[in-house]
């Protein structure tokens, strides 16, 4: 675990984006969940490894979250828990600022960050149904932050 | 003799004499809060957890009539929450909010006869106050406890898991039990195979060893078969007279079920503290819970519908 590096990084986002190409989004996301950089101190490694967990979430459509959640085990089904907190505390895409904001620009970015946080929240009810409210315990108590 | 300790920073020792309990100051010597104590099984001495990050341990003086404190310190970083009396009475282990578990030697010379190592035979003797092993949690240490046999330590923390230690040939093996609802508030072994997790969830929780490790098994108090329940009104000015009226009677704005209705249960508050009932001698079927809603409720292990062979009850 302290040895992931930002090479890691990079070999899982290749490996997930091979897996969504080939239309196999479930084992991509799995992929991601079973050894992630969680609690070192290289926040940028840390940084990174977030957007491939958040890319590999956002490969999967709405309709497929049951299917995915049904084939996570427990362990998954945690770390996956606490990636979801960590995508719902900030918006995507970033509403346009200054010179770029026009009400165009920031009515679609404010459209696209709405659609993600209700796939988040629906991704969120269906893997706290399955690990109930210990894991959301889990996700607030553990310091090694993801 | 009771002891009692309270978060004025005292503890006092009750004796029975002529109808009337006499209280004697303890001098235990904690700048902050005592949070828990417990009677060593042998009677003799008593351990304090306190907010202070040490643990005194006293016993009795006849020379001078009084309790004697003596201080378990080191390394406790933060309030030390619980403490639990190995069966052999000289061995302590602690719960504390810097999220560890640790067992330290409680073997004070003047009051032990000979040091035993219990679980830990194959280990150097440590003197009072000395750590043996520590294990850590993700969360405060709420509970701990020893097993009947005092080959096995169990201890919850709040990031809703139980480890479970057994000691016995060698190093101590951990098993963390993460399981899906609240965190526990107090854990007591009912056998050697079987724990019981009182907690956030009202429900008193059985976790079984039966051969392939600790689980969670079931919760104690059951949900009764759905009841036929009064029509509710959905429409207009019906539904809104209903919902006031189920505010003001339940508390809740709903009458149908909601995702937190636990009124069916015993408890409507954590469960913080179990106990057995029957003797301590024999192997326990009965043992009382008390919660914060200020009810203690006394259940029956035969009656209820576990594997009771398995778990040795």
């Amino acid at each position: 675990m302290s040895s992931f590096s930002s090479a890691d990084v990079a070999a899982a986002d290749q490996h997930v984006d091979a897996l969504v190409a080939s239309n196999q989004a479930t084992e991509a996301l799995l992929s991601t969940l079973v050894a992630p950089p969680i609690g070192i101190k290289d926040a940028e490694v840390k940084h990174a490894y977030r957007a491939v967990v958040y890319k590999a979430i956002a490969a999967i459509d709405d309709r497929d979250i049951a299917a995915a959640v049904e084939a996570l085990d427990g362990n998954a089904a945690n770390v996956l828990l606490k990636y979801i907190y960590s995508a719902l505390s900030f918006a995507h895409p970033p509403t346009p600022e200054g010179s770029d904001a026009t009400s165009a620009a920031v009515a679609t970015a404010e459209q696209e960050q709405k659609k993600r946080s209700a796939s988040l929240l629906k991704w969120h009810a269906l893997v706290a149904a399955k690990t109930g409210p210990g894991s959301v315990i889990r996700v607030m108590t553990d310091r090694k932050r993801v | 003799m009771i002891v009692t300790c309270a978060h004025d920073r005292n503890a006092f020792v009750w004796t029975y004499s002529d109808g009337v309990w006499n209280p004697s100051l303890v001098i235990l010597r904690i700048e902050y809060a005592a949070i828990d104590c417990k009677w060593s099984p042998d009677g003799r001495k008593f351990a304090v957890a306190s907010g202070a990050k040490c643990v005194p341990v006293c016993h009795y003086e006849e020379e001078n009539s009084w309790w004697v404190s003596k201080m378990i310190k080191k390394p406790h970083k933060s309030t030390v929450l619980c403490v639990a009396w190995h069966p052999n009475s000289q061995l302590i282990a602690t719960g504390s909010s810097d999220f560890k578990c640790r067992l330290f030697s409680a073997y004070v010379e003047a009051t032990d006869d000979s040091q035993d190592m219990g679980p830990l035979a194959g280990e150097n003797p440590a003197s009072f106050a000395e750590m043996y092993h520590d294990w850590s949690a993700n969360g405060w240490v709420h509970c701990v406890d020893w097993s009947p046999s005092g080959n096995v330590l169990a201890f919850g923390a709040h990031d809703s898991s139980l480890h479970v230690v057994t000691f016995g040939g060698g190093a101590p093996v951990t098993q963390v039990v993460r399981f899906t609802f609240l965190p526990l508030c107090t854990v007591k072994f009912i056998s050697d195979a079987a724990i019981l997790g009182g907690g956030h969830d009202c429900n008193p929780a059985v976790f079984a060893n039966i051969g392939a490790g600790w689980a969670f098994s079931e919760f104690c108090d059951k949900k009764p078969a759905a009841e036929k329940k009064a029509e509710v009104a959905t429409s207009g000015a019906a539904a809104a007279r209903a919902m006031f009226q189920n505010k003001t009677k339940t508390g809740q704005t709903q009458s149908k079920e909601s995702m937190n209705d636990n009124s069916w249960q015993k408890h409507q508050s954590p469960v913080t503290f179990m106990q057995q009932l029957n003797p301590a001698s024999s192997t326990c079927s009965e043992f009382s819970t008390t919660a914060l809603d200020g009810r203690i409720a006394v259940w029956k292990l035969p009656e209820m519908d576990l594997n009771h062979g398995a778990m040795g009850l």
